[in-house]
């Protein structure tokens, strides 16, 4: 096999990178595109896939099933345990002209082969392992607390993501039990491979469940917090996730409990409803996640904005299992700002 | 409990073709890849680069700390 290596994939993967990575690769002809690296190579892979298929701009095919039909296949190889993205039908980029991260999903962006190898995440340092590691909690917990959808013969023929389902609980419970598990020790301990290799598992098992079930309210809330404080994703959204599930608990107590009792926690469906949240909170603050909107750098004057924003993610607010409104969406906003989660509590 | 608001159970998987999980595993990428075509492009980043040339096909394949 001959090989061609680009190597100049950027964080947050920038719209002119990856046209820049097809007029400089595109006369290779390649037969297969290799995703190497965090969340951001596996999708500029997915990308430049698309491009080298079917040509014209990434922005004829932002938002949901817009590509035309199969692309290159694609080898996505992760080094860090978080995205998922060697699983799932989503690529995540910087539209650098508008200043805003711009997503494309499509059943065609699932990779050919997903090649998760644990040995290639020793070396990744404690803050990415942690923030890593957040996003992959938070994927689980969203997929599986997901609104259910009236079940309709087109339902996955007209929607990338379905909502709550059998076969993505599933997966999104085997993630969970491995980080709560295994996080706080990978972010410790980086060398210890047992750890390393639960939480390869547990972000791969929450990309399986996410790329149908889909995500929601905090996916919601984050995209307007990264585009305006420019911090990490997975930062952003673990630390509004107990916030979230505050908001959500009425909606989700049987959820939740079955969550806690995957984790081994005890009690009754209602005690335990309360216990997972905290438990979620105190496994974000171990390992260094921020706890306010405020200590994240958002301006105070920008909370409603970011209310007023995320509700335009309506595929992510739809797919919330407490109805959102602007309201309800400030009212979020705002606890997870000051960091008064009781704020939230019903 | 809140009562399930779906009458049957319902799920949807959409998942790669293959999916490989275990330290080691990398060693395969090469033989895949061959099974596919004659032409692989790696994308990849800086922090990857120095061992990225050819190194990521072959089975011996460690990365570089």
């Amino acid at each position: 096999v001959t090989v061609k290596v680009y190597d100049r994939t950027e964080a947050d993967l920038p719209i002119d990178g990856i046209s820049g990575c097809v007029t400089e690769c595109g006369d290779f002809k390649p037969d297969v595109v290799l995703g190497i690296g965090g969340g951001s190579c596996m999708d500029m892979a997915k990308c430049v896939a698309v491009l080298l298929q079917h040509g014209g701009s990434l922005r004829d095919y932002y938002g949901e099933n817009k590509i035309p039909g199969p692309v290159a296949p694609v080898f996505a190889v992760p080094t860090t345990s978080g995205t998922g993205s060697e699983v799932t039908p989503v690529a995540v980029i910087a539209d650098t002209e508008r200043g805003t991260k711009v997503g494309i999903s499509s059943p065609y962006l699932i990779p050919r082969a997903a090649v998760c190898d644990p040995e290639l995440t020793l070396t990744c340092p404690p803050g990415l392992t942690a923030v890593s590691g957040a996003d992959a909690l938070t994927h689980a917990i969203e997929s599986f607390t997901s609104a259910a959808r009236e079940v309709t013969p087109d339902l996955t023929v007209k929607n990338v993501f379905v909502g709550k389902n059998v076969l993505s609980d599933t997966f999104g419970l085997l993630a969970l039990q491995n980080i709560f598990r295994a996080l706080r020790t990978a972010v410790k301990d980086g060398r210890n491979l047992q750890a390393r290799e639960q939480m390869m598992l547990a972000s791969l098992a929450a990309g399986c469940a996410f790329g149908t079930a889909g995500t929601a309210a905090a996916h919601a809330i984050q995209y307007p917090v990264g585009n305006e404080t420019h911090t990490p994703h997975g930062m952003g959204v673990a630390l509004l996730m107990p916030y979230v599930m505050e908001f959500n608990r009425p909606n989700c107590v049987g959820a939740f409990a079955q969550i806690a009792r995957a984790i081994g926690l005890t009690g009754t469906d209602e005690e335990l409803s309360h216990k997972l949240i905290d438990e979620v909170a105190k496994l974000l603050k171990d390992i260094g996640i921020p706890v306010t909107l405020k200590d994240l750098g958002l301006p105070e004057d920008k909370q409603d904005w970011t209310a007023e924003s995320a509700i335009n993610s309506a595929r992510l607010v739809n797919n919330n299992p407490r109805k959102l409104d602007v309201d309800a969406l400030k009212a979020i906003t705002r606890a997870a700002f000051s960091g008064d989660r009781a704020t939230l509590a019903s | 409990m809140t009562p399930s608001p779906t009458p049957q159970l319902f799920g949807a998987l959409r998942l790669p073709a293959t999916v490989l999980f275990g330290s080691g595993q990398r060693a395969a990428i090469g033989q895949m890849a061959a099974q596919i075509g004659k032409r692989a492009l790696i994308c990849t980043d800086a922090r990857m680069s120095a061992d990225a040339q050819f190194r990521p096909l072959s089975p011996t394949w460690r990365p570089m700390a």
